[in-house]
């Protein structure tokens, strides 16, 4: 039994870990998008000179950060939830709650990871490229989606391994997270 | 059809009370609704697309610039100094004080344009500060929701940005068209807030002693000691340059707004990194991280509000909304003022970017069709954003200020019908002075 629970406790960090690395990830391009763009501006005022590349590759980093870093926000209850109702309940209906959202949030996301690997998939094999001077290949961009979403769906896992492990006993849950 | 709508709303608020993050919410409720009309596969197909076009947008770069650049003002120390300069011009009396968090809090929102990120550095700066001063809990609510509401109103701010990526509408004009709302709302909210604290002082001067944590009561009108204009103002002076760089580039069309959001981020990093000494690269990676997250919560909410306005578009519900208030044939202002108690009663249950959202699709052919100018209604919009941050139930910025100030919620709601009112006030100028809001974007 303990060898089994220790097995959950390994997946359950190496997920976490993965919200983490995405987090990571999600922070380097954020910066890299303060120091482009700021690049891009210093270029065209002080040079007289633009880059053909800086608006185009922004809006592809500012994907990067929102969906990379969703794990990470859901690992650390930062996503925009209203709880006001839900505070209300007994811990046995709270618990019941949060196995269907978070049961809802888990579908959510396997189907951006189904849906989006099929667009990346068509974008590599079409050979499709962004209508900007770039020629940026779309596979990459549309592969933020299904790895995004992977992240997602794990984290959510975790979230369902909380949600059935606590039993109203929410130190348990926080001693297992840390 | 407005059964539909009933039906749509219910199961909306139904799906967002369920604790599901809005985000998610939102993108369920339109693959939900799209399997109404076409099959289940080609239902997720569709969203998981409109999920991709909706991020593959230039005007929505500015966002996370915009969260990173408000956690570097509010983590280097920036927040406090403005705080303190402000505290140092404005303490006449002990009402100085709730102006001085008014005027700080106008300033930090104006680099800031978060209303959360603004309501927690301020109340974490101010709130001691004023139960020092004696304020009641009520009072310190109304001081710092009044505040942390300034946010969305003066640019740049997070919810123009959305507004502008949502109708096609220059952000750079939204932004502008915010600053005349954003600096009566200052005016009056330092006004109102200036009489109730000194009618709440000269009233019960020894009920203030009984405030909430309140242990060491400065009685006195004098400016605490040590707090030379000139050394707060030169410690303020490179947090107050942020906002002329940001406002002043874009104003001037030297930026973008990504841009101007861009260059704030270095900028603060800078003078966190050699100025204000503040930072170091282990808080810097915090910053990023924390600056992801936030701004991963507000894709999410993006992604979902697409899908969502993607069905509502589909299943044609703006045009049969447009032909139900034709057949109503209601005079211009009664239709803004039913338009207005809809987002009021909305925005009590709904986080501000789903609001807007839900709303602003809905609404768009109402406006053309009453031929009313989009950057007025922006701004009424954006009142009503704000209402909505401050408005119980649901009103974000009421549980920021009762954690950070350990403050019961109750407290907090009584403290903010005082901003409401204003709001409300300054909404009704709008209205009734549509020059008020634009007025400085036609000199664009």
């Amino acid at each position: 039994m303990s060898h089994v629970v220790s097995k959950k406790n390994i997946i359950y960090r190496w997920i976490n870990h993965s919200s983490d690395l995405g987090g990571a990830i999600a922070a380097f391009c954020l910066l890299a998008l303060a120091v482009l763009i700021s690049y891009d501006v210093c270029l065209r005022y002080f040079f007289g000179r633009a880059t053909t590349w800086v608006q185009e590759s922004s809006v592809y980093l500012c994907m990067a950060v929102g969906l990379l870093a969703s794990a990470y926000a859901l690992k650390t209850d930062s996503h925009f939830s209203v709880t006001l109702l839900v505070d209300r309940l007994g811990p046995s209906a709270q618990r019941k709650l949060k196995l269907l959202t978070n049961t809802v949030g888990f579908l959510y996301s396997l189907s951006f990871v189904l849906k989006g690997y099929e667009m990346a998939v068509f974008s590599y094999e079409m050979e499709d490229v962004s209508t900007g001077l770039m020629q940026f290949p779309l596979w990459i961009s549309t592969g933020l989606i299904p790895v995004g979403g992977a992240l997602l769906a794990l984290q959510f896992l975790n979230k369902l391994y909380d949600a059935a492990t606590a039993n109203g006993d929410a130190s348990s849950l926080s001693a297992e997270k840390n | 059809m407005t059964l539909y709508i009933i039906g749509f709303v219910i199961a909306f608020l139904l799906v967002l009370a369920s604790g599901l993050p809005v985000g998610f919410g939102l993108g369920f409720i339109a693959i939900g609704l799209l399997t109404l009309y076409t099959d289940p596969s080609t239902a997720v197909t569709t969203g998981v697309e409109k999920a991709y076009t909706a991020l593959d947008s230039s005007i929505l770069v500015a966002i996370p610039l915009f969260i990173l650049a408000a956690q570097l003002i509010s983590e280097t120390g920036m927040g406090k100094r403005l705080f303190d300069a402000a505290k140092a011009f404005l303490w006449r009396r002990k009402s100085g004080l709730a102006v001085a968090t008014i005027a700080s809090s106008g300033v930090f929102s104006a680099m800031t344009g978060s209303s959360f990120v603004s309501a927690s550095t301020m109340g974490l700066i101010a709130i001691p500060e004023l139960r020092k001063a004696g304020y009641s809990d009520r009072m310190i609510s109304a001081a710092i929701t009044a505040g942390g509401s300034l946010g969305s109103v003066i640019p740049p701010s997070i919810v123009m940005i959305v507004y502008g990526y949502l109708t096609d509408e220059s952000v750079g004009r939204l932004f502008m068209a915010g600053m005349i709302p954003g600096l009566i709302l200052i005016v009056l909210y330092s006004v109102v807030l200036s009489y109730f604290v000194n009618r709440e002082l000269a009233d019960s001067p020894n009920d203030l002693s009984q405030s909430q944590g309140n242990t060491a009561v400065d009685t006195s009108a004098a400016a605490p000691a040590g707090l030379s204009k000139r050394t707060a103002l030169k410690e303020a002076f490179w947090g107050l340059m942020a906002p002329a760089i940001i406002l002043g580039g874009i104003y001037l069309g030297v930026f973008t707004a990504s841009e101007a959001a861009a260059v704030a981020v270095i900028y603060c990093m800078f003078i966190g990194f050699f100025v204000y000494r503040t930072l170091d690269i282990k808080k810097l990676a915090e910053i990023l991280m924390a600056a992801a997250s936030v701004s991963a919560m507000v894709v999410m909410i993006v992604i979902g509000g697409a899908m969502l306005g993607h069905v509502v578009v589909y299943g044609r519900v703006p045009q049969q909304l447009l032909e139900v208030v034709i057949s109503w044939d209601l005079s211009a202002g009664m239709l803004m003022l039913v338009i207005n108690v809809m987002l009021f009663v909305l925005g009590m249950f709904l986080e501000v970017l789903a609001l807007m959202y839900l709303t602003i699709p809905l609404l768009v052919p109402v406006i053309a069709h009453m031929g009313w100018d989009n950057i007025w209604f922006a701004v009424i919009m954006l009142i009503n954003v704000n209402l909505a941050l401050i408005t119980p139930p649901l009103g974000g910025v009421l549980y920021v200020v009762a954690h950070i100030g350990s403050i019961p919620i109750s407290t907090v709601i009584r403290g903010a019908l005082i901003p409401i009112g204003v709001l409300l006030f300054v909404l009704l100028l709008v209205i009734l002075f549509p020059a008020i809001a634009t007025w400085l974007p036609s000199m664009l």
